[in-house]
């Protein structure tokens, strides 16, 4: 038996408007997620996997249908809110931009907390050892610029984490790693979030992070498409 | 050619056209106002040149007397005794004329106009006007019937037709004159110059001005198979010139015009200039931010193959593109506002130095290419530094903007080095004994420099200060907003020095202007003793030509019995040649109180006014001291009737009157050497009406107006008699209206530096478009985004308003004690008061909260999904 989704996609549909032509993203997407819950979002390049993340994290809004997460009806939120919303309950690690280069690493790791005006003593430290986990706790007080792309996206990911959030999207969070280290991240993330009883939807294109995952959904078309695990068979041994 | 690699760099400012428009409105605006100005500056003293030539005509030589003009048997002895038949007589002065009963402009608008009275025999090989061929005169009405002839334009606008009667106000009276003729402009330059022209035969004009049979001038033309040697054909005529009188060529008077108002342009072309540079900092501004912008695109290119060089270049010409449609702009604005400031101008020449009426606005082709040059050149130096790093950008450069920040400050202790030097260099401009104008503003503008380029140093300073308090206001966003001013430093650097920069213009104009103001209140309180000033409206109206004496000895014996006048001192102020050129000459008989009227600079007084009661010694105003170097003790001498006479110099008073400065002489000196009974002014001591010393002894108001009622009635109506509060209050009033261009041109400045800001700001929000998106996505609702980037502004508002109020009032400080008196000498005192340094702050915090307002806007409003798509 099943509870409540934690997170429930309804009939969303997304377009792009481009001159004349319209680009149809995401088509009466529909989906439901459980609280704790690890789901993969395969797709291929340009199949609408970080227009999705967008939409259940509030930060863009569909044409139409809705988004709920934990029982809030994002799309019904004034905008106000929905922000509010996503300062407190939602973590996300960007696929591309995710550092203020103005801010030291530090810095960057404490903000959401400053934001969420939770950055007491203990939140501090329990924030600086998720930094030690990523292992850049020797670089707190570097730029962003002197990271490698690897290392930013692990500071980005400890970000996510660091204001303690229910729901974390990340967004191809191992692009940019080579194979072991996007291996180590990917354990990284599980654990830190499992452990925690945290829900996860992660975006990629990589069909070996599908091995974490309690399911995989495949962009097909504008829709989420849920694969067995035939489906998720390594190519080689088919 | 390389239309890819151009296009490929070019795209910043296809894509953010706002960005090159702010710097296209900076060029403009500067480029305007330095046009707008030298147009101004131009046309007043073209007008001057041209209606000068208007009423010379053909004439080679001028004879011209000081004050007194030229006796009139002169004339006859030159053209009878000598047979010199190329002589004409002329009495010129000025008028004011009425609208004519069918002119569409109101009642009250009067114009003035030059009135020319001419000999009708002598005049034909003189001036055109009343050549029969060009000109539809009644000769004999205008010898016979007093009539006047106008150029056809001039009767066009005032709505008169020969045969209608002219209302003309000489000297404060009205006369009903005929209009017997026009004469009709055969070219351009003779409509400009015929535009406030009235010609009328001599007698009548003799008569109009008071004069009796004296004359202006003589004109002079040396017959054609003289020329070569006119000193051959003029030696008989100077020997019969009596002292005082002298010969002059036309030339001489359009350059002493040029002369005496040269400080007073290079004033304003200077602040001009202040404009311009404002302007460029803006370019400055655009142009970096466009090359950092473009880092990423520029290292791609350069990865690609295109050259360092080639980068550099197309910076530079785009700087160029950028100054040219500036300056294309600049061009038509600037005629504009000529058109507009011209006016002022020519109030204030009229004002402070000699008559002139401009009636045709023309900016000379020279001035605008001047201003498109310079608009270029600016736009091409400002640019200078953006494009040096963008040569120097690597091939797929990693460098991004925290990098660059780094950089920059690790430069600011050069930078702060660089503006200590060229501090120094300025100061060291001011503080030499030099005593030209434009070391002098060389040295304020290399001031100026050095401490914009203290800005990023003292920003960081105030900002180690400002965040925690930021901080306590608003939170982590207040920290973060005060932090992110010091992060970008390399784009809020420069916005918070162009906005200090204006705003610390206008501190240094408004704290100058009231120190000046301050210093000429108190002066004229202390210099008008008396309770009543008596004197003749020809004298007000035209300080330079001829002014007859408006008041005998038999009327200020009237004077002196009126009920109620205790006191009656007089003056008579005369031109007269001197060793150091023609001065203003005062001739007082002051009784002991009139002393207090002067107070002296230097000189002690007790010895210094026995000196000059004994009538060997003079005393001479602090500018006139200034302009001939002439100090206590030395001798200066004056060219009298009976000879040249020298005089010691017993002292030196203050006094801001006029300019050019005077000499004081006694009146009973003065009477002896000119045998000159003439009084141009007189003072009224009323009687104290009071014998309660704790009661205010100045007389009642009503005391005052019956006493000058009965003075008009004794004196008959031809008289202008002011108290000395209204005397005082209408030298304020011109004071006033001299600094009217000045508060135009500040206007303008904080107008270039709010665009400076506006452009740093909507540059900010192009580049931190990204970071608000992350912000956004973390959390952060569009109000606070909008409190952040409005704190942000709030944040480089005040501290360019902070930082503005020192510069302004070095600024001033130099303006007042070093270029006011190398161009006018005169001392001021400097009084700051709380007042514009509290409206700089609320000026500097209001024009970046003003100018903050639509990028907060637009930076709340960005969408965090497009932000994070990035570019
Ligand atoms: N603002 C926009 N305007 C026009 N088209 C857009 C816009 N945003 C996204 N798209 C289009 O929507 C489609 C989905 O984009 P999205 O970024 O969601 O893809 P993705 O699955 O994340 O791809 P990738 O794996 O390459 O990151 C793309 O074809 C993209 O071009
Ligand atoms: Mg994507």
């Amino acid at each position: 038996m099943r509870g409540d989704p934690f997170i429930e996609l309804l009939e969303l549909s997304k377009s792009y408007q481009e001159g004349d032509r319209t680009h149809v993203v995401l088509d009466r997407a529909t989906l439901a997620i459980d609280p704790g819950e690890l789901v993969v979002l395969l797709g291929r390049s340009g199949s609408g996997k970080t227009t999705l993340l967008n939409l259940v994290s509030g930060i863009d809004l569909p044409d139409e249908g809705g988004v709920v997460v934990d029982g809030v009806s994002l799309h019904e939120l004034s905008e106000r809110e929905r922000t509010l919303f996503r300062r407190h309950r939602i973590g996300f690690v960007f696929q591309f931009f995710n550092l203020l280069p103005t801010l030291t690493v530090e810095e960057n790791l404490l903000l959401p907390l400053e934001l969420s005006g939770r950055l007491g003593k203990q939140e501090r430290e329990r924030a600086l050892e998720l930094l030690d986990r990523v292992g850049l706790g020797a670089r707190r007080a570097s730029f962003p610029e002197r990271l490698s792309g690897g290392e930013r996206q692990r500071v980005a990911i400890a970000r996510a984490l660091a204001h303690d959030p229910d729901l974390l999207l990340a967004d191809e969070p191992t692009g940019n790693l080579d194979a072991d280290t996007g291996r180590e991240v990917l354990d990284l993330i599980d654990s830190m979030t499992r452990q925690e009883g945290k829900t996860l939807v992660m975006a990629t294109h990589s069909r070996e992070v599908a091995h974490v995952a309690d399911r995989v959904f495949r962009l097909d078309h504008g829709r989420p498409v849920e694969l067995s695990d035939i489906d998720l068979v390594p190519p080689a041994r088919q | 050619m390389r239309r890819l690699l151009i296009k490929a760099a070019t795209g910043h400012f296809r894509k953010h056209p706002l960005q090159a428009a702010f710097s296209v409105i900076g060029v403009a605006l500067g480029v305007a106002v330095f046009v707008g100005i030298e147009g101004a500056n131009g046309s007043a003293l073209r007008a001057f040149d041209v209606s000068t030539r208007a009423v010379t005509g053909r004439t080679t030589h001028h004879i011209v007397g000081e004050s007194l003009g030229v006796p009139g048997d002169l004339y006859r002895v030159l053209r009878i005794e000598l047979g010199i038949r190329w002589s004409a007589p002329v009495v010129e002065g000025f008028v004011f004329v009425m609208p004519g009963p069918r002119s569409p402009s109101p009642a009250g608008a009067r114009r003035r106009f030059r009135l020319l009275g001419v000999d009708l025999f002598a005049e034909s090989s003189f001036r055109d006007q009343l050549d029969p061929r060009t000109s539809s005169i009644d000769l004999a009405g205008l010898m016979t019937r007093s009539g006047i002839s106008l150029s056809g334009p001039s009767a066009r606008e005032l709505s008169v037709e020969p045969g209608d009667f002219l209302r003309v106000v000489v000297a404060g009276h009205p006369h009903q004159l005929e209009v017997v003729g026009l004469f009709e402009p055969q070219n351009d330059f003779e409509r400009q110059a015929s535009a406030d022209l009235l010609v009328t035969d001599i007698g009548t004009a003799q008569a109009l001005f008071g004069l009796g049979a004296g004359i202006s001038r003589i004109d002079l033309v040396v017959p054609p198979d003289l020329r070569d040697e006119p000193e051959t054909a003029l030696r008989p005529i100077r020997d019969a010139l009596p002292p005082g009188v002298s010969i002059v060529r036309p030339e001489q008077r359009s350059a002493a015009a040029e002369q005496m108002t040269r400080a007073f342009r290079l004033n304003l072309r200077a602040l001009s200039l202040l404009a311009l540079l404002c302007g460029a900092f803006l370019i400055y501004n655009t142009m970096t931010f466009a090359v950092v912008q473009r880092r990423p695109t520029l290292g791609i290119l350069r990865a690609l193959g295109a050259t360092s060089r080639e980068l550099f270049a197309i910076v530079l010409v785009e700087a160029a593109i950028v100054g040219a449609l500036g300056s294309a702009l600049g061009v038509p604005i600037g005629s504009a506002l000529a058109r507009i400031l011209v006016d002022r101008v020519a109030q204030t020449v009229n004002d402070l130095y000699f008559t002139v009426t401009v009636s045709v606005v023309s900016v000379p082709l020279s001035v605008l290419a001047a201003g498109v040059i310079l608009g270029i050149g600016a736009a091409l130096v400002a640019a200078f530094g953006p494009a040096a790093e963008a040569l120097r950008t690597e091939p797929r450069s990693a460098l991004d903007r925290a990098e660059l920040e780094g950089r920059l400050h690790r430069a600011v202790p050069l930078v702060t080095a660089i503006g200590l030097a060229l501090a120094a260099a300025g100061s060291a401009c001011l503080l030499l004994p030099l005593t030209d104008l434009v070391s002098s503003f060389m040295g304020l503008f290399l001031v100026l420099l050095g401490l914009a380029c203290l800005t990023p140093a003292t920003t960081l300073l105030l900002m180690g200060v400002l965040t925690p308090v930021a901080g306590g206001l608003f939170g982590t966003l207040g920290r973060f907003s005060a932090r992110s001013v010091v992060a970008a430093l390399s784009r809020t650097g420069v916005a918070i020095a162009a906005l200090m920069m204006a705003v610390a213009v206008t501190v240094g104009v408004d704290v100058m202007i009231q120190s000046f103001r301050g210093t000429v209140d108190r002066w004229l309180s202390n210099s008008l003793p008396a309770d009543l000033y008596v004197t003749s409206p020809q004298a007000l109206v035209d300080r330079f030509s001829a002014t007859p004496a408006a008041l005998d000895d038999a009327d200020v014996a009237v004077l002196r019995g009126l009920k109620g006048v205790d006191r009656v001192t007089t003056v008579r102020s005369v031109r007269v040649n001197s060793s150091v050129g023609p001065v203003q000459l005062l001739a007082h008989d002051l009784v002991e109180i009139g002393h207090t009227a002067f107070r002296l600079k230097d000189g002690d007084p007790a010895q210094a006014w026995p000196a000059y009661e004994r009538g060997d010694s003079v005393l001479i105003s602090e500018p006139f001291a200034f302009r001939h170097r002439l100090d206590l003790g030395e001798s200066l001498s004056l060219e009298t009737p009976s000879g040249v006479r020298s005089f010691r110099v017993a002292g030196i008073f203050y006094d801001y009157a006029t300019e050019e400065g005077t000499v004081l002489l006694t009146q009973k000196m003065y009477r002896e050497l000119w045998s000159d009974r003439g009084i141009t002014a007189a003072a009224l001591y009323l009687r104290e009406t009071s014998q309660d010393i704790a009661v205010d002894s100045a007389p009642s108001d009503a005391e005052l107006e019956r006493v000058k009622s009965a003075a008009e009635a004794a004196l008959g109506g031809e008289l202008v008699i002011r108290s000395n509060g209204l005397l005082r209050e209408q030298s304020l009033r011109v004071f006033d209206r001299t600094f009217v261009v000045t508060g135009v041109l500040r206007l303008l400045a904080v107008l270039v530096a709010f665009v400076g800001v506006l452009a740093a700001l909507t540059a900010l929000q192009l580049e931190r478009g990204r970071e608000l998106g992350v912000l956004r996505a973390l959390g952060l609702t569009p109000r606070e985004v909008w409190t952040l980037v409005t704190t942000q502004t709030g944040l480089i508002g005040l501290v360019a308003g902070l930082l503005a109020i020192p510069v302004g009032l070095v600024m001033s400080a130099i303006m007042i004690h070093v270029i006011n008196r190398r161009s006018f000498g005169w001392s001021l005192e400097m009084t700051i008061s709380a007042q514009p340094l509290v409206a700089a702050l609320a000026l500097s915090i209001g024009a970046a909260l003003l100018a903050g307002l639509f990028p907060a806007y637009k930076m709340s409003r960005t969408s965090p999904a497009e932000a994070l798509r990035g570019e």
